[in-house]
């Protein structure tokens, strides 16, 4: 009983993958159109995760504020207090015009002799902030932030909130536009499914008939169309996931140094395994209920 | 006490029964009325009469293509009008059917077409390759097993509709026609193919325009008029 059954299922198999290929194509259309909708779905989540990624890094970014020149020892000193017991602030740290001068010296390696043609310092001290890494919302921190920018003493603030609050706009309004697009594309590409099963099941009507006639059951007559359909999801999913891998390593080669230049040490991760797992999942599902459509629409004559 | 012989014979269970059967067509005057009869296991019986008589609606009721509108039809001892789908598949399985058309897959060679009856039930490949040989043989087509049917005769791929109709050893075979596209010499052939078939122990039924084949047989008439049994 079971391997008559295994036996049945390697032969539905088998007549899927020869109607996959029998259908040409538009069976190619098929799978085109499902990777484009899942392509979507996985810059989606390739975005959604480096964004987040970035966010967080961010948030735990140091601020650094750059002070007023000739402050005396007991304005920095009581400023560093106000500091010191701030609740989102957990580290301070003083860099005074000349350690950051040697800093910036070891930072040019080679180029350091270039320094030597200055004959005053124009780096300015600056307090260089850790950020609770708790406080993730960025609204909670613009406020303190305003506050110190607006000091007497503080000449100007960077690291602040303002990007940190447009990527998390980003994000949101990202996701939608993502997350709307590749449903309507979902909608397409099963629509597509749909219509090559359809054209798979007006080809071999004659022999559906026959099938009829000899003693197969309902379901054995529909599996191998549901197989169809789930085969070119799946390729379509595969296909998503090359293109993405395609876009993912021009993008890295291309703009990662830029990002690298402007963000630090961030760099872009790829697609988690368990999402590259969930889009062939996805994209077999797709096909498969492209192909339940199709069958459903034509018992429904 | 009464003799053996004297006692009414008992009744053998028929392959099929139908009792009080009717079947109409949306708007239609009835294809088949008040239809009662009975076929026993082994025989061969012919269906006789004009077109539009009621001959095809009559084997389509046997293998549950079209229910009955009213009546009871009994095959191989099992309630015909009474079955849900999977029924009907198990049903299927069991009977042949033949029709004038042949109905022949043209994508599949003639062995693949044959063998498609064995895998649909998930028989092994050593199985199916003995079943269809030996269906073929029957049929005398083992050399043509490679070949399409577009390029057989008609004769040929009627020969093959056989093959496939009988081998997974159904206990009714049913015919449409099955030599109405042929010349009175192939029909011939295929009639002594079915004599030979039930022979071998298939009960047969038969739908036929051919009278003349039908005579030469001397076999069990049914003669269908305006979708009712006409007696002699
Ligand atoms: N699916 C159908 N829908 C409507 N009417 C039908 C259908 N099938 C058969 N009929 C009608 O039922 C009657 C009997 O048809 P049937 O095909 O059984 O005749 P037949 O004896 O096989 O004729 P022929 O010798 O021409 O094949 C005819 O009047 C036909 O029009
Ligand atoms: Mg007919």
């Amino acid at each position: 009983m079971f391997t008559t059954r295994v036996r049945q299922l390697v032969y539905l198999l088998r007549q899927g993958i020869a109607d996959v290929r029998a259908a040409g194509i538009s069976a190619s259309f098929a799978v085109v159109s499902v990777a484009c909708s899942l392509l979507l779905l996985c810059l989606y989540f390739m975005v959604l995760g480096n964004l987040s990624k970035a966010l967080d890094s961010a948030l735990d970014l140091k601020v650094i504020l750059y002070l007023r020149e000739n402050l005396s020892q007991e304005q920095i000193g009581r400023l560093q207090k106000v500091l010191e017991g701030t609740a989102e602030i957990v580290n301070v740290r003083f860099i005074s015009q000349a350690a950051a001068l040697e800093e910036f010296r070891a930072s040019l390696g080679k180029e350091a002799y270039l320094l030597d043609a200055l004959d005053s310092n124009p780096l300015p001290a600056s307090f260089e902030l850790s950020l609770n890494p708790k406080v993730k919302e960025p609204n909670q921190l613009k406020p303190l932030l305003e506050y110190l920018a607006k000091r007497p003493e503080v000449e100007s603030v960077q690291g602040g909130v303002e990007w940190v609050e447009r990527l998390s706009n980003l994000l949101v309004a990202g996701r939608l536009i993502l997350l709307l697009l590749g449903v309507i594309l979902t909608i397409i590409s099963l629509v597509i499914i749909a219509t090559t099963i359809h054209l798979t099941v007006d080809r071999r009507r004659d022999e559906i008939s026959i099938m009829r006639l000899v003693g197969a059951s309902e379901w054995y007559i529909r599996l191998p169309f549901i197989f169809e359909g789930m085969l070119e999801g799946l390729l379509g999913g595969l296909l998503a996931i090359g293109l993405s891998a395609g876009l993912y390593y021009a993008f890295c080669w291309k703009v990662s140094p830029l990002i690298k230049l402007i963000f630090g040490a961030w760099s872009i991760d790829f697609l988690r395994l368990e999402k590259a797992l969930l889009i062939l999942v996805l994209g077999s599902a797709v096909g498969g209920a492209g192909a339940l459509v199709s069958l459903s629409c034509r018992s429904a004559k | 006490m009464q003799s053996l012989s004297s006692l009414p014979p008992a009744p053998l269970s028929a392959i099929v029964q139908m009792f009080h059967v009717y079947k109409t067509f949306d708007g239609q005057k009835a294809a088949l009325a008040d239809i009662n009869l009975r076929i026993e296991p082994g025989e061969m019986v012919f269906l006789v009469g004009p077109s539009g008589a009621g001959k095809t609606t009559l084997l389509r009721l046997i293998f549950r293509e079209e229910k009955a509108s009213s009546g009871q039809i009994i095959v191989n001892g099992k309630n015909v009008s009474k079955m849900k789908d999977s029924q009907i598949c198990q049903l299927r399985r069991k009977i042949g059917v033949v029709f004038q058309d042949f109905k022949l897959i043209h994508s599949k060679t003639v062995f693949e077409n044959v063998a498609y009856v064995l895998q649909v039930l998930g028989k092994s490949k050593s199985e199916i390759g003995r079943k269809v040989w030996s269906a073929l043989r029957r049929v005398g087509l083992e050399h043509k097993m490679d070949v399409y049917p577009k390029r057989l005769s008609g004769g040929e791929q009627q020969r093959v509709a056989i093959a496939r109709a009988v081998v997974n050893d159904p206990v009714l075979l049913l015919a449409d026609e099955p030599t109405g596209n042929l010349d009175l010499d192939t029909a011939r052939e295929v009639m002594n193919l079915f004599i030979d078939i039930n022979i071998q122990g298939t009960t047969v039924l038969m739908a036929t325009h051919n009278l003349r084949i039908v005579e030469e047989m001397g076999k069990r008439v049914i003669s269908l008029r305006e979708g009712k049994i006409v007696h002699h």
